[in-house]
């Protein structure tokens, strides 16, 4: 795979070995991680938009420390983290958390035309992805932003733990933690449906 | 057993919902705009890091200039001696502003350079020149200028014989005789504090 970062290599070492710019080397990074910084910026701000705006915000932020790049060893988890606190960072600018908002008429739109399911069971669907973004959104802060991480499939604990600059085990305790208070809630919202 | 068997479908929902919460895919594109704005950006970068180079650079040079030109100013104080020769005698009558007169002299102790900058620094050095009076024109001040005036004031006398010539003035006003004596008269010093037995005498 081109433009991959081997174990023990730099990023720029290795485009070095392979002769690569560093235009060519962001154009690598874009090709190959874009979809991880687009979803990890997707799990923090919950909007398209503002995701890409994001994922375009930290790849420019990549071409700005273009000399850093030969100190970073993993490009995967340095990227995910660049992503991560720019991400951060746009949801701090924003008054309301986007949980809090309603999906917009476009998204909703666009998953009803995808035919595979009727669209009750979709509308469903996304009543309780928004019961969830909203339990999400109501925990505290060191419980939800490793919880955030972890829905992005890419990412394992220990990847997790790179990023937020913290040990693996209070990753796994808090994700723990975090899904418990989730269930609970969870559980219920589903138990006033029931009765309700 | 029964809480594991309950929470079983709860875990499932969860698990599902969660895995879904985050699998979210870009807008067709999403790669090309990414590279685009990125070349674009790239293309820019130089300049702007050229544009800060030469600022900085100004901005340094600024600065030095800056101390170089304090470093002078401090320098360009007159030379006292120099400026009191070159004073011209004052003829009598000539009223010049002593500043008038005194900034040429100056100006070329100073070598012509950051004079006029030196406006407090003249008034210094005629001040100093009149406080210790070595040769130096005295200063006037009249109708609200200062001038410089070559005649020397009077040696300031003695409080004792002014006031010994005193009597002897009235005295001839009004026709007496004067009194030849050349005992001078004592003088009490009145600033000295009362002691406790003058107070009842007033």
């Amino acid at each position: 795979m081109a433009g991959q970062a081997v174990l023990g290599e730099t990023v720029l070492e290795h485009a070095q070995a392979t002769a690569q710019g560093p235009a060519e080397v962001i154009d690598g990074l874009i090709g190959q991680h874009s979809s991880l910084v687009f979803r990890i910026a997707y799990s923090i701000l919950r909007n398209h938009h503002d995701a890409e705006d994001a994922a375009q915000e930290c790849f420019l932020k990549v071409l700005k420390a273009q000399r850093r790049l030969g100190q970073v060893p993993c490009s995967k988890t340095w990227l995910a983290r660049v992503a991560w606190t720019t991400a951060l960072d746009r949801r701090a600018g924003r008054a309301i958390f986007p949980g809090t908002q309603l999906p917009k008429s476009e998204e909703i739109l666009s998953q009803l035309a995808d035919g595979r399911e009727t669209a009750e069971q979709q509308f469903a669907d996304r009543q309780m992805q928004l019961v969830l973004e909203r339990l999400i959104a109501g925990l505290r802060e060191e419980l939800r932003q490793p919880l955030e991480l972890s829905t992005v499939e890419e990412l394992s604990s220990a990847e997790i733990a790179e990023i937020m600059d913290i040990p693996e085990s209070s990753v796994r305790t808090r994700l723990l933690r975090a899904r418990r208070l989730l269930k609970e809630k969870l559980a219920a919202i589903l138990e006033v449906k029931k009765h309700g | 057993m029964d809480d594991e068997s309950k929470n079983a479908p709860l875990d499932a929902l969860l698990d599902s919902l969660l895995c879904s919460y985050s699998a979210a895919d870009p807008r067709p594109g999403y790669q090309t705009r990414l590279r685009a704005v990125v070349r674009e950006r790239g293309k820019r970068v130089a300049p702007a890091s050229i544009l800060m180079l030469a600022g900085s650079a100004a901005a340094i040079v600024l600065f030095a200039w800056v101390m170089i030109l304090r470093t002078d100013i401090e320098r360009v104080v007159p030379d006292r001696a120099a400026v009191t020769k070159s004073i011209p005698a004052r003829a009598t009558g000539d009223a010049r502003p002593a500043l008038t007169m005194i900034r040429p002299a100056v100006k070329a102790a100073a070598g012509g350079r950051f004079a006029e900058a030196h406006k407090r620094t003249n008034s210094r050095a005629i001040l100093e020149m009149a406080a210790t009076g070595d040769g130096v024109p005295i200063l006037v001040f009249e109708q609200e200028k200062l001038y410089l005036s070559s005649e020397q004031l009077p040696e300031p006398q003695p409080a004792v014989e002014h006031q010994a010539a005193a009597p002897a003035i009235s005295i001839q006003d009004l026709g007496v005789a004067p009194i030849e004596t050349n005992a001078p008269i004592e003088i009490r010093d009145i600033t000295s504090p009362k002691s406790g037995s003058e107070k009842g005498s007033l």
